[in-house]
């Protein structure tokens, strides 16, 4: 279905309007239903805790890491964990 | 063999926080974590770099459309451009005027949708904001891409949920308008559509247990 054919089943006439509400109501139902899905890979660096977290990012699903528990190469989920750790690090985080 | 690793992570604003444990003896009898034991656990920053170490796992907003997934250019880097904007760099790029925005993908911090302003062979500078250092990064952008923005646009959603869009339209139009008791009546609309969609792609009888990457 086209912005048009919205358009013209809802009755806007006004294209700005109507292309505002479309994408709220993309990020709602994405929020909701998760319709579309990506993985990213961010490198890790020696020291450096925080990592920037895309700026379209809806929902994080999983968070994988490389080697965690293993020695394959092989990307497995992580645990959340409740508290950040209370010693700081060489990073001063 | 390679060491085995454990990893973490938790939130922190619009940042993740990355924790690896450091099972590494300290035996500086000033520190709390003097001892022998390897329960002298800590959680720490990253013990090492690792290229690609990361993988996240998202839902987002599928505002724009990739015509041609095999249309991509190779990014090297990325550096700020003067003015303070993003300049990706590669090599022999496509200069098409057809080129408007981009898709980029294995770029850390910068990887979706971005709008083009400047066009060249070897670098493109986009509208997109960027301070800090020259940064060595392959990865790659897909040029045939068609975004939200005109009534051309055909929305990537299923065909079921294009009709709680439009309910979901709806109920904000009369809430604009101030009308709540139409805006209730297709909000609650958009949202039993919502979830028939989801039931309908769940079969059987469900279980709620806890999963292998439950809270520590």
């Amino acid at each position: 279905m086209t912005i048009k054919q919205i358009m013209e089943r809802v009755g806007l006439t006004e294209t700005g309007r109507a292309v505002a509400y479309i994408k709220d109501a993309l990020e709602e139902i994405n929020v909701r239903s998760e319709t579309h899905i990506t993985t990213s890979k961010i490198s890790l660096a020696k020291d450096q805790r925080l990592y920037d977290i895309p700026n379209h990012v809806i929902q994080i699903k999983d968070v994988r890491v490389k080697n965690h528990l293993n020695s394959k190469d092989e990307y497995r989920s992580i645990s959340r964990l409740i508290h950040k750790p209370l010693v700081k690090d060489a990073d001063g985080v | 063999m390679a060491e085995v690793k454990e990893y973490g992570y938790y939130i922190e604003g619009n940042k993740i926080a990355i924790v690896q444990k450091d099972i590494s003896f300290d035996n500086d009898v000033n520190s709390r974590n003097y001892g022998p034991d390897a329960d002298k656990i800590l959680w720490k920053s990253p013990l090492e770099s690792v290229t690609d170490g990361l993988e996240l796992q998202y839902s987002y907003v599928p505002d724009y459309r990739i015509n041609d997934a095999s249309d991509t250019q190779a990014i090297t880097g990325y550096e700020e451009e003067g003015t303070g904007l993003l300049k990706v760099t590669g090599g022999s790029l496509s200069t098409s005027a057809s080129i408007t925005h981009i898709v980029i993908e294995g770029l850390d911090n910068f990887n979706g949708l971005h709008k083009v302003k400047t066009l060249h062979s070897d670098y493109y500078i986009l509208e997109t904001k960027y301070n800090g250092p020259d940064v060595t990064n392959a990865g790659t952008m897909s040029i045939d891409v068609s975004v939200l923005q005109d009534e051309s646009f055909e929305i990537d959603l299923p065909t079921y949920l294009q009709k709680a869009l439009i309910y979901y339209i709806k109920s904000k139009f009369f809430e604009d308008l101030g009308d709540l008791e139409k805006r209730e009546y297709f909000e609650t609309l958009f949202l039993e559509q919502v979830e028939r969609h989801n039931n309908a792609k769940i079969a059987g009888f469900r279980v709620i247990a806890t999963s292998s990457n439950a809270i520590k």
